[in-house]
């Protein structure tokens, strides 16, 4: 697939990973609420969270956690872009967001340890 | 992957009200930067039989609920991040999670909200990615109302069963 020019800019980038992000959550969100219900049995809500308890799920959830984060400085950009007036510091926006999911991915990390 | 790289097509308003909204106390734009000039065609759903008018009203109404659920749902996130974060200190437990939620009409309130957000944000959002890249418009919106009804009833079974 070739790229085409309008692809070469941060703008489309950020239009992407809202896109993305947005998709992922949206198909996690049914299984997160199904896992949250067990807890009505709270051995088998704690059982579902020691099967958790390896590198690659606490990896996952923090991913999880910061495409969370990313999604919503995404989306305060896409309503600043829509309803504030026009600014010159589009790109600093789009850096901020894409900081706000990795600074959140990385908290979590931290949080989670032992 | 077709219109993988197009503007937000979702968006109903006419291009010249994209860029220079009139919001009631809203300041004029600096600069209007470079106006969209893409042709109707280009962002606009097609319209699947029904009448035009009908169509771009239904249209507009998703845009809002859209801007309106993601004003809603902005804090809701940083409260949620915040929670997270708190909760996963020394690993999760039910019983902690529950000590925290049962019994209170804050929290069921807030995420109770949260679920009612995030059913109308994530159905519409899924709508317009499906009617984008699939370009079926019926498949779009059953999928569309598929995912909220069982976000709705999914999510509510979870806060009665936490609060």
């Amino acid at each position: 697939m070739r790229a085409a020019a309008h692809r070469n800019h941060p703008a489309w980038w950020a239009f992407l990973a809202h896109r993305l992000s947005g998709l992922a959550l949206a198909l996690f969100l049914p299984a997160h609420f199904l896992v949250l219900a067990t807890a009505v049995e709270e051995a088998s809500f704690d059982a579902f969270v020691a099967w958790t308890d390896r590198p690659l799920v606490k990896l996952a959830e923090a991913v999880l956690v910061g495409l969370l984060a990313l999604h919503m400085a995404g989306g305060l950009r896409l309503l600043a872009l829509e309803f504030l007036p026009w600014s010159d510091t589009q790109k600093t926006r789009i850096a901020l967001a894409f900081g706000a999911g990795f600074a959140a991915v990385l908290l979590t990390l931290l949080m989670a340890r032992p | 992957m077709a219109g993988l790289g197009d503007c937000p097509a979702q968006n109903p308003l006419p291009p010249r009200e994209r860029v220079a909204p009139k919001a009631p106390g809203e300041g004029a734009r600096k600069d209007p930067g470079t106006p969209l000039t893409l042709p109707r065609s280009a962002w606009a759903p097609p319209s699947p039989g029904a009448g035009e008018g009908k169509t771009r009203r239904l249209e507009l109404r998703l845009f809002l609920a859209q801007r309106l659920s993601a004003m809603v749902l902005a804090p809701l996130v940083l409260l949620h991040l915040g929670v997270i974060l708190y909760a996963v200190r020394g690993g999760l437990s039910a019983a902690e999670i529950l000590g925290r939620t049962k019994g209170s009409v804050l929290w069921g309130g807030l995420y109770g909200l949260f679920v009612l957000a995030t059913a109308a944000h994530g159905s519409i959002g899924l709508r317009a990615i499906l009617r984008e890249w699939t370009r079926r418009p019926h498949l779009a919106d059953t999928a569309a109302l598929l995912f909220a009804a069982t976000a709705l009833v999914l999510g509510f079974r979870a806060v009665l069963v936490l609060t």
